[in-house]
């Protein structure tokens, strides 16, 4: 079929075919024969690179000629910021594009402008909580890799996204992409979609099996070159393999089990990839390894540098944003020949290979050991293999060490049908997140309506029959566990609906009481939470401290959420010292948005219902929790640990409270993902608990050992967390912890956001140590302690910089207009000192720096104050080069400035070159690679 | 191998002439004499420098290449005597380059090359006019537009050279006609540049006789004059800004 006879606007079809598409492949006809182009809904089945992307883009244009929006989902931040690039090739047809990732508890409504809107799973469903008035607008949906509704992490909340948007639109047009798994028929009748089920590749893949010599593949065997002098302590047949593949042009992905495996092996190969690698490609590799020690020199960087320098490099989740950018790149670009990854890069990035290796298909499973990867992660790693149009075929090649396990690797994978994906909605974890926003945002306002609402999840048509009674158990639940925790409220029927006051009354009255009988049946309701002990244990603590709590605190926890009451939160100056450290329009507009658009958004969403009886309601508290995107449980952990323990007690009671001990309840709750101990940690996490065992506000239980080792973990990412705030190296936080680059920014981004979560509800709740808990948010957000924030809130000042200033004397902007600027050159050196000062200046307005200056310091502020427009030119891809390089220092004395820079680069990064291009007040530096 | 002799102040200017672009380069040396491409961090403003062999009282060398740390020898030869002849000589064994002038040696040690950017791609540019005029005038139309404005434009307009810079409330012009300037070839050019890089070039430039300008329309500018009597040429790109919206 070619694309000029399908049915779309003439621009579009020159599009393609000027970019060389002038035939759908067979699946994306099959497709477009199915009604891809007259709203039908398609479930695409089809392997990796087999033009998934177009079939996206045809229904959105179709979507775009009648006026409709479209939202493009994905499973991971890093892809949508390839889709929102590729899209924006699109924006000169005159489709907007918009993206939304980032921060939870933001409607993002500014996005409903455009046309377009990529955003992850996630995202969309906190844009749901957040009552965002565009999702109703939404009239084509694509999800990519729909199959991820088996995973237990991310599955429960695209089910629920998919089952919304189709609530609120009952006409929307779903296209949803998926890898070829064994019930995709399932998975389309649900959707009420025609199912596109095609093995069909651009690129042959053959997959084989590596013994001795020998690949064996399906009919055929090619032998391998096993020339290769490898001493026999280095051997491996995967090096063998690679060396093969990038011999005849090719390059090579490996897939190995751990962080760890995919770094030493990486080591190891890469003198003998080293040898294949041409001076032109060493050259750049060189670049590239140069610019990644440039931004950090932590023990991991400089690994990766000097693999890299062999043409070799690793990539896991351990790796920051910059190395994976870099590797990513490289890769791409055919300067690096081999990556060894994790199995997170099959799910993720579009990196093909000629020769994908599966070097080890067993990986470590929490509670099983080691136990074989299931056949649809194999069949999205041999995927990978064949770049289409460049390779002329891909090979995928697992190892066997004897002939039975060829033959147990022949049926177990290559012969093998991929698992059925099964629903993993219905567990109370993922459920009582879902129930609270469903009812928070009048989804349902009944439990018959609830229980309507699940029936619409791809659990419920999975299960059939049974899911009615499983969900009822599971609703049932949850609802006594959010009930229990004040964040819903279910009015009883026999309570007289025209007197809200005096039932509020009673609620407020019978509720301490109610929570003492509870005490009991809690026991039975929630079991299988690892938090359960204790919260039991801190129930005691609890019912003293309820008496102090007073009128106030009952008032507010049960007073239901009622849109035209407006609750007030103390203004954002008293909590937030002297800066304003989130942009005050977010923080405004998130209120009065409740006040003005909900109304529309809740007729949106109820003139779908025939009216019945609303009995069930969010509580201030549940409503906020909603809205934050946090776990339920998160917030039950931190309103009775953190919040309630100090009601009433004064600002010295509070300052006695520890960092570690707070930020040991927030590592407690399901929302972090702690750290695995590992054996050397024992003996100092446990030194530590024994010395300090009065610092936490949740004691450990010493007999029960399972829930013991949970605590040792939490203990051990709060301390890291502690030393993170107290302004500690990074590279010594890496040693101390054995931790990767990017897993101090992921843990840190985390926390940071359970922090303000918890300063919210702190702030709803009226505790006095709602103050706390916002420094802490920000403490963790720059890492830093909180004397520094005003000076971190300056463009170029990092921790070590912003501390060396400080302890100099200069605590604020102020101090160093005022200061002199060749004593402050001499704490940050002078092209930082000209930077900061310039961009100083230009933000408080003060035109006369030339004279203040002296001028042979000005003449380094090339690179200063983009006020960074997004409209401007973005389909240029994140150049690498930034104007870090101009700052390499004199290399033999580089250590001192080593902790910066990880820091500033990253700013100079983000702020600086958003779209690739430097901007400053509507006029953009072009650069050569413009003109060439 | 590479063993030279050259006169202080001709070292300074190449050598601030390179630092305008970089902190570190790339010599490639060779028989012929000593050759740098170079382009800044952010790929705005690049370098194409040339000293040939005559330009050194002595020279004697073979093919190679050493990685020089700008900021330091900057350092270093401000501290020799004006007119004295510096002499060069690589040790390739400890990667040092000896430096021996005023009966002092320094032994500066070297930067391993494949640490620092690659050469650039000089871009092809055909631009269409051509102004030839003296350093010294080209330094006080850009100190002029600098009083005003981040950003200058040069251009060519009824047969004279033009810069103009426009500020938040200020506004300077400068005009040059053919009779003011060595040569002009005029051509449809107008382009915005940056001052700031601007302003590092003419530090440079601003000594020349003959600094000749190619120009072409929202296009990088070509700024190229020869130092040590024709025995070398320093020619610095720099890409325009464009208005966005």
């Amino acid at each position: 079929m070619l694309i000029s006879s399908l049915d779309i606007p003439d621009e579009f079809k020159d599009f393609y075919t000027e970019s060389g598409i002038r035939e759908l492949y067979p699946p994306q006809a099959k497709a477009v024969n199915e009604g891809l182009l007259k709203r039908k809904n398609i479930l695409a089945a089809i392997p990796t690179a087999s033009g998934k992307t177009l079939l996206a883009e045809l229904s959105m244009i179709k979507g775009f000629e009648s006026v409709k929006k479209s939202l493009y989902i994905v499973p991971l931040r890093a892809l949508a910021s390839e889709k929102f690039r590729r899209f924006s090739m699109f924006e000169k047809y005159g489709i907007s594009v918009g993206i939304s990732t980032g921060d939870f508890e933001n409607s993002d409504e500014h996005l409903g402008v455009h046309d377009w809107i990529v955003a992850t799973s996630e995202k969309v469903d906190s844009l749901f909580r957040n009552e965002t008035t565009w999702l109703s607008k939404i009239s084509v949906v694509v999800i990519d890799e729909i199959h991820l509704l088996d995973s237990a992490d991310r599955g429960p909340t695209l089910e629920i996204v998919i089952t919304k948007l189709r609530k609120l639109n009952p006409d929307i047009h779903i296209v949803a992409l998926s890898a070829t798994v064994g019930n995709a028929k399932e998975v389309a009748s649900w959707l009420d979609a025609k199912l596109v089920k095609s093995e069909w590749r651009p690129t042959k893949l053959k997959e084989g099996i590596f013994r001795e010599n020998k690949i064996l593949f399906k009919g055929e065997t090619k032998e391998i070159d096993m020339s290769i002098k490898i001493p026999k302590k280095d051997y491996e047949d995967a090096t063998i393999l690679a060396v093969d593949i990038i011999k005849e042009g090719g390059q090579c992905l490996v897939f190995d089990s751990s962080r760890r495996n995919t770094m030493s092996f990486c080591n190891k190969m890469a003198p003998y990839v080293k040898r294949e690698i041409s001076n032109e490609d060493s050259f750049m590799l060189n670049e590239i390894a140069f610019e990644i020690t440039e931004q950090s020199d932590t023990e991991l960087s400089t690994n990766l540098a000097s693999c890299i320098k062999s043409g070799t490099a690793f990539h896991h989740a351990g790796l920051s944003s910059f190395q994976r950018e870099y590797v990513e790149q490289g890769f791409l670009r055919g300067y690096i020949k081999v990556i060894v990854a994790t199995p997170t890069l099959a799910a993720g990035l579009n990196l093909p290979a000629r020769r994908v290796i599966i070097r080890k298909y067993k990986r470590y499973e929490a509670n099983f050991g080691m136990a074989p990867i299931p056949v649809l992660d194999y069949k999205q790693m041999a995927g990978r293999a064949g770049r289409p149009h460049l390779d002329p075929y891909g090979e995928s090649v697992l190892l066997a060490a004897n002939d039975e396990e060829v033959e147990y690797l022949k049926k177990q994978y290559i012969n093998a049908k991929s698992e059925n994906i099964t629903s993993k909605l219905a567990t109370e974890t993922a459920l009582r997140t879902h129930i609270l926003a469903t009812v928070s945002n009048g989804f349902a306002q009944n439990k018959e309506e609830l229980l309507k609402f699940f029936k619409g999840t791809f659990f419920a048509y999975q299960e059939g029959m049974i899911s009615t009674i499983a969900l009822n158990t599971i609703i049932n639940k949850c609802l006594d566990f959010l009930i229990e925790n004040d964040m819903i409220y279910i009015k009883d029927e026999n309570e007289d609906k025209n007197n809200k006051n005096s039932i509020r009354n009673d609620r407020k009255n019978s509720g301490i009481n109610e929570r003492k009988n509870n005490k009991n049946s809690k026991k039975d309701t929630i079991k299988d939470t690892k938090k359960d002990n204790i919260a039991e244990k801190e129930y005691t603590v609890k019912e003293t401290g309820a008496q102090d709590i007073g009128f106030t605190r009952a008032d507010l926890l049960y007073k239901i959420y009622e849109k035209e009451e407006t609750y007030s939160y103390p203004s954002k100056s008293e909590l937030e010292s002297d800066f304003e450290f989130e942009s005050e329009a977010d923080f405004e507009s998130d209120f009065k948005y409740e006040s003005e658009s909900k109304t529309d958004f809740e007729t949106d969403f109820e003139s779908g219902y025939e009216k019945t009886e609303k009995n069930i309601f969010p509580t201030n508290i549940g409503y906020l929790v909603s809205k934050l995107y946090i776990d339920p449980m998160t917030a039950s952990i931190i309103i009775k640990n953190l919040i309630d323990p100090f009601y009433g007690k004064d600002e010295n009671e509070i300052k006695n409270v520890t960092d570690i001990g707070i930020l040991h309840v927030i590592c407690s709750t399901p929302d972090i993902r702690n750290l695995y101990m590992r054996n050397a940690d024992y003996e100092r996490v446990q030194n530590f608990i024994q010395q300090e065992s009065d610092i936490f506000l949740i004691k450990p239980d010493f007999k029960n050992k399972g829930d013991y080792e949970w605590f040792l973990s939490e203990v051990k990412t709060a301390m890291l967390l502690s030393d993170w705030i107290s302004e500690v190296p990074e590279k010594e936080i890496l040693e101390r912890y054995d931790v990767g680059d990017g897993d101090i920014r992921t843990l840190s981004e985390n926390a940071e956001w359970i922090a303000g979560a918890a300063t919210r509800l702190a702030t709803l709740l009226g505790s006095p140590i709602a103050k706390r808990l916002n420094d802490i948010q920000i403490r963790l957000k720059y890492g830093a302690s909180t004397q520094l924030l005003s000076l971190l809130k300056i463009k170029n000042i990092g921790r070590v910089r912003a501390r060396k200033l400080y302890n100099a004397g200069y605590s604020s902007k102020e101090d160093l207009l005022a200061g002199n600027p060749e004593k402050i050159a001499g704490l940050i050196g002078k092209r930082t000192t000209e930077k900061v000062m310039y961009s100083l200046r230009k933000n408080t307005g003060s035109k006369n720096y030339t004279t203040i200056f002296d001028r042979g310091m000005k003449n380094v502020t090339k690179s200063v104050t983009r006020n960074t427009t997004k409209s401007v030119t973005r389909n240029v891809t994140k150049s690498v080069t930034k104007n870090v390089a101009k700052n390499r220092m004199k290399r033999i004395k580089r250590n001192d400035e080593q902790d910066e820079k990880e820091y500033e680069n990253e700013k100079d990064y983000e702020n600086e070159y958003e779209n690739g291009y430097e901007v400053e007040n509507g006029i953009i530096q072009k650069r050569f690679s413009d003109f060439m | 191998m590479f063993k030279a002799s050259i006169n202080i102040d001709l070292l300074k200017d190449s050598i601030a002439a390179l630092s305008v672009i970089v902190d570190e380069v790339r010599l490639k040396i060779s028989s012929d004499g000593i050759s740098v491409k170079a382009v800044d961090p952010a790929n705005v403003a690049m370098v194409v420098f040339d000293l040939k062999s005559s330009a050194f009282e002595n020279y004697e060398a073979s093919d190679v290449e050493i990685g020089l740390d700008l900021i330091k020898i900057t350092d270093i030869l401000g501290i020799v005597e004006r007119g004295s002849i510096v002499d060069l000589e690589l040790d390739s064994e400890s990667q040092k380059l000896n430096l021996f002038f005023d009966g002092l040696l320094y032994k500066l040690s070297l930067l391993d090359p494949s640490t620092i950017r690659a050469d650039p791609r000089v871009p092809q540019l055909d631009l269409p006019a051509k102004v030839v005029l003296n350093g010294q005038d080209l330094r006080r139309a850009v100190k002029a537009a600098e009083k005003v404005s981040d950003h200058v434009t040069l251009g060519v307009e009824n047969n004279a050279f033009y810069m103009q810079a426009k500020g938040d409330t200020d506004f300077v012009r400068l005009d040059m006609t053919a009779n003011e300037l060595i040569d002009l070839d005029a051509g449809d050019a107008c382009s915005l540049f940056s001052i700031e890089y601007l302003l590092d070039i003419i530090k440079s430039a601003g000594k020349a006789n003959e600094v000749t300008l190619s120009i072409g329309r929202d296009f990088p500018i070509l700024i190229y004059f020869e130092i040590a009597n024709a025995g070398g040429s320093v020619t610095f790109l720099l890409a325009p800004r464009i208005e966005s919206d």
